[in-house]
C-alpha cells in the first residue's frame, strides 16, 4: 500500500537523522559480521580458540623470538612426557619435569633444555627398567592408554631433533603467523585472548537473540491476554509471575540451568524423565544452548509480561478501544490491530534489556560453570582471568568485559533510538 | 414509531469489597430513564458532571451492557443482542467520543483508520475506497492531505472532525454525540456544531446529543431531556426553554448559564451544596438536597415524572400537573 510505504521511509529518514542510533547499529553490525560472516566462512574456528599460539601473555604483533612453532611442539612432547612418566614413577618425573608446566619453554635457556632432555633420558631408563619387571608380574598395565615405554623412546628421539632444529633460522613459512594472533596476548595456556573474544561474540548473540526473542514473545502474549480479558486469565497469569519473581533472579537462574544441564547424562531433568531432553534433541544437549535458553526464558519473560499487563489494562480503557468496539470490531481485531501497535514500543525496550541482560547472565552462569559448555565465552574467558589478574595481567579480563561493554552499549542506544523512530509523537 | 425507545434503561456498577469479594454496594449510575427519540429529531441530553448522561449513552450503543431495561432500535430490542446479532444495528448506530485525543488510535494514520472501518463493514467496493475516504475527509472539512498524518498532527478540533468521519464512514442512521465539544475551545466548538449541523442535514441523520452546556442544547437540539442523579427530572422542546422550564434544577441550570447582554442580566443564580452520592441515592426526590422549593414530602418521596403539555413532562412535586 503507497501510504505504509510512505510511512516506512519516513521512519527510515527519522532513523537516520538519529546519528548515535546510525554509530550504534554500525556497532552492532560489525559484531553480527563478526559473528556471522567471520565464523562461518571459518577464519576464527573452534579449534583456534583451543590451540597455543604463543607462550608470551604479553599482547604484540608477532613473536620476535624463537619460532612459536617449534618451541610450542617441543614444549608439547615435554609435557606429554611428563604425564606418561608420571603415572608410571611419579617421584622421578616429578624431579624432571615437575617446574616445566609452569615456566613457559620460552623463558628457558637453550642449554637448560638440552640438560633436562638428559633428565628425561634417565628417567626413561629408569622406567624402562620398572617396566620390565612389573610388566612380568603382569597385570599392572590395566590401562590401555597408556603407551608402552617404546613410544616414550621415539618421543625422546623426535624431542631432541627438534630442540636442535630449534636453533635454525625461521622459514617463511612460520613468519607468516597471521598478524591478529597475538593482538591481544595469549591466556596462562598460551591460547590467543583475540580469538576466544571474537569466537564469543557468537555464543553471545546467539544467547541474546534467541533468549530476548523468546522471553519477549511469550511475555507479550501472556501480557496482552492477562490485560486485555481480565478475570481468570489474568489471575493465572499474574500468579505465575508473581511466583516467579519472589525468587532472586539469579538463584532461580542458576537452579533452572542446573536442572536442564544437559552436560550432564544424569542431570536432574533428564534423570527423572529418562533422558527425555536428550531424546528430543537427538541426544545432543551438551552440545547446544538449549538448557540456557530454558532457564533464561523462564526468567525473563516476567518483565515484558507486567509491563505489558500494565499497559493492556490502560488502553483497553481508552476512547479508541471503545470506539473500536462501537465500530463491532471482534476482540481479535482489537487486539492485534488497536492494542498490540500500542504497545510495540515496550517490546522493543525490552527486547533491548532482556538481549543485555542475557548476555550480562550468561557471563555470570559461565563464569559458574554452568552457561556455555562447549568452545569460549565471555564468562568463561573472565572466570580464566582469575588468577592472572592477582599477577595484574589484565588482557584477558579486559578483552572480554570491553568486547561486552561495546555490544551493550551500541545495544542500549539502538533502542533508545528506535523508541524515538517509531513513536509518531515524535519529530 | 420512533427510531430510538429506550424503557427504563437502569445500569448499576457493582462495587465489590470485602474477604469474598462480594458486592457491597452499586453505583447507580441510571435509574430507570426511558426516552424516545423519533427519526430525523436532535434530542439533547443534559445534566451536570456525574449524573449518568454519558453512561445512558454508552448503555444504549451497548458499549456497557444494561442492567436492567430495554433499548428498541428501529423496533429491534438491542440489549440482549450477541456480538454477530448486533453488527448490523453497528453499522447504523455510531457514537462520537468526548475526547478527542484519546478516541483515536495513535498509531494509526486517517486513512488507515478510516480504509480499517469501510473495508470490515464493506461500506463501499475495494477499488472505491480510495475515493470514499477523500470524500468522507472532504465532508468533515479535513485537507486531502489530512490522509497520511497521524492523530498527534491534528488540532483538536481536527481530530474531532476525524471522529466524526470515522462515525459517517459506515452511512448511519443514528448517532450519539458524547460531549463532543466539551474539550474543544470555544471558537473550535461553534464550527464543530455547524458542521454536525450541516451534517444531520445532508445525511438525514437522527441525534443524541449529550452536554452539560444548555445554550448549545437549546441551539442544536429539537427537544431536550434533562438528568439529575441518574434519573430524568425534566423533558420539554428546545424552543423557548426560558419560559418553559418548571424543575427547578432545570430553571438553576438556565439561572446560571452567564448572559452576554448587560441589559438582561440579572444577578447570577449559583446551586448550593453537592449532588448526593449515586451509591446511596436519596429516597424521595434526588434534588432535594439542594432545591429551594423543598417540601416534607420531596424527602420521603420520589416525583414522577407527569405530563405537562404535549412537549414537556416533569418530575417534581411542586409543579402541579396541568400547569
Amino acid at each position: 500500500m503507497s501510504d505504509s510505504s510512505a510511512n516506512d521511509s519516513r521512519v527510515l529518514r527519522k532513523f537516520l537523522r538519529h546519528k548515535p542510533a546510525v554509530v550504534a547499529s554500525v556497532v552492532i553490525a560489525v559484531y553480527g559480521v563478526v559473528a556471522f560472516v567471520l565464523l562461518v566462512v571459518g577464519v576464527i574456528t573452534l579449534p583456534d580458540t583451543l590451540k597455543r599460539v604463543g607462550a608470551e601473555l604479553q599482547p604484540g604483533l608477532s613473536s620476535e623470538r624463537l619460532p612459536e612453532k617449534r618451541l610450542l611442539d617441543c614444549e608439547w612432547l615435554i609435557d606429554r612426557i611428563a604425564s606418561l612418566s608420571e603415572r608410571r614413577n611419579p617421584e622421578k618425573a616429578l624431579a624432571a619435569f615437575s617446574d616445566m608446566g609452569v615456566r613457559r619453554i620460552a623463558d628457558v635457556e637453550l642449554d637448560e633444555l638440552l640438560n633436562r632432555i638428559d633428565l628425561a633420558w634417565e628417567s626413561y631408563d629408569e622406567l624402562a627398567d620398572i617396566e620390565d619387571v612389573t610388566a612380568a608380574a603382569a597385570g599392572t598395565l590395566d590401562d590401555p592408554d597408556v603407551p608402552p615405554p617404546a613410544e616414550v623412546r621415539s618421543m625422546l628421539t623426535e624431542l631432541e631433533k627438534r630442540t636442535d632444529a630449534l636453533l635454525e633460522p625461521m622459514t617463511k613459512a612460520e613468519k607468516s603467523t597471521r598478524w591478529f594472533e597475538l593482538l591481544l596476548g595469549t591466556d596462562r595456556q598460551g591460547r590467543s585472548i583475540f580469538y576466544r573474544a571474537v569466537y564469543s561474540v557468537r555464543v553471545a548473540i546467539l544467547i541474546g537473540l534467541v533468549t530476548a526473542l523468546l522471553s519477549v514473545t511469550i511475555g507479550t502474549l501472556a501480557g496482552l491476554a492477562a490485560g486485555y480479558f481480565g478475570g481468570w486469565v489474568d489471575n493465572v497469569v499474574t500468579w505465575f509471575y508473581s511466583t516467579f519473581a519472589s525468587i532472586p533472579n539469579i538463584v532461580l537462574l542458576i537452579l533452572l540451568a542446573f536442572m536442564f544441564d544437559g552436560g550432564h547424562i544424569d542431570g536432574p531433568i533428564n534423570k527423572v524423565t529418562g533422558g527425555l531432553l536428550d531424546r528430543l534433541i537427538g541426544g545432543r544437549l551438551d552440545e547446544t544452548l538449549i538448557p540456557v535458553y530454558i532457564a533464561f526464558t523462564a526468567t525473563f519473560w516476567i518483565g515484558p509480561c507486567r509491563v505489558v499487563r500494565g499497559e493492556t489494562m490502560k488502553i483497553k480503557e481508552l476512547e479508541y478501544i471503545q470506539a473500536a468496539t462501537v465500530m463491532g470490531f471482534g476482540r481479535a481485531r482489537i487486539l492485534l490491530r488497536h492494542v498490540l501497535p500500542n504497545v510495540t514500543y515496550l517490546m522493543l525496550i525490552n527486547f533491548s534489556l532482556l538481549f543485555i541482560g542475557a548476555i550480562k547472565s550468561e557471563v555470570i552462569l559461565s563464569f559458574l560453570g554452568l552457561g556455555v559448555k562447549k568452545g569460549p565465552s565471555w564468562g568463561i574467558m573472565i572466570s580464566q582471568s582469575k588468577s592472572e589478574v592477582i599477577n595484574s595481567f589484565f588482557w584477558q579480563i579486559g578483552t572480554a568485559t570491553t568486547f561486552m561493554f561495546f555490544l551493550v552499549l551500541a545495544f542500549n542506544v539502538l533502542s533508545d533510538a528506535l523508541q524515538d523512530v517509531l513513536d509518531p509523537k515524535h519529530v | 414509531m420512533p427510531l430510538l425507545e429506550v424503557n427504563n434503561l437502569t445500569k448499576h456498577f457493582p462495587i465489590r469489597g470485602g474477604i469474598l469479594n462480594r458486592v457491597v454496594a452499586n453505583v447507580q449510575a441510571v435509574n430507570g430513564v426511558s426516552l424516545q427519540i423519533e427519526k430525523g429529531e436532535t434530542l439533547g441530553v443534559i445534566g451536570e458532571s456525574g449524573c449518568g448522561k454519558s453512561t445512558l449513552g454508552k448503555t444504549i450503543i451497548r458499549l456497557l451492557d444494561a442492567t436492567a431495561g430495554t433499548v428498541r432500535f428501529d423496533g429491534v430490542e438491542t440489549t440482549q443482542l450477541s456480538h454477530a446479532e448486533l453488527m448490523p444495528m453497528r453499522r447504523r448506530m455510531q457514537f462520537i467520543f468526548q475526547d478527542p485525543y484519546s478516541s483515536l488510535n495513535p498509531r494509526m494514520t486517517a486513512e488507515q483508520m478510516l480504509r480499517e472501518v469501510i473495508r470490515f463493514h464493506d461500506v463501499v467496493s475495494a477499488e472505491a475506497t480510495a475515493d470514499y475516504i477523500g470524500e468522507l475527509l472532504e465532508t468533515v472539512q479535513l485537507r486531502k492531505d489530512a490522509r497520511h498524518r497521524y492523530p498527534h498532527e491534528f488540532s483538536g478540533g481536527q481530530r474531532q472532525r476525524l471522529n466524526i468521519a470515522r462515525a459517517l464512514a459506515v452511512k448511519p442512521d443514528f448517532i450519539i454525540a458524547d460531549e463532543p465539544v466539551s474539550a474543544l475551545d470555544v471558537s473550535v466548538q461553534a464550527q464543530i456544531l455547524n458542521l454536525l449541523m450541516d451534517l444531520r442535514e445532508k445525511f438525514d441523520l437522527t441525534l443524541m446529543f449529550v452536554s452539560h452546556d444548555l445554550k448549545v442544547v437549546e441551539h442544536f437540539c429539537d427537544r431536550m431531556v434533562v438528568m439529575y442523579l441518574g434519573t430524568v427530572v425534566e423533558r420539554l422542546s428546545c424552543d423557548d426553554i426560558y419560559a418553559q422550564a418548571k424543575h427547578p434544577y432545570t430553571r438553576a441550570l438556565l439561572k446560571s448559564n452567564p448572559i452576554n447582554d448587560p441589559d438582561e442580566r440579572g444577578e447570577l443564580f449559583i446551586l448550593e451544596g453537592e449532588v448526593p452520592s449515586p451509591r446511596n441515592p436519596p429516597a424521595g426526590c434526588p434534588f432535594a438536597s439542594r432545591c429551594d422549593q423543598v417540601e416534607e414530602r420531596c424527602l420521603s418521596e420520589r416525583p414522577p415524572l407527569v405530563q405537562l403539555n404535549d412537549s414537556q413532562q416533569v418530575a417534581c412535586w411542586a409543579v402541579p400537573a396541568g400547569s
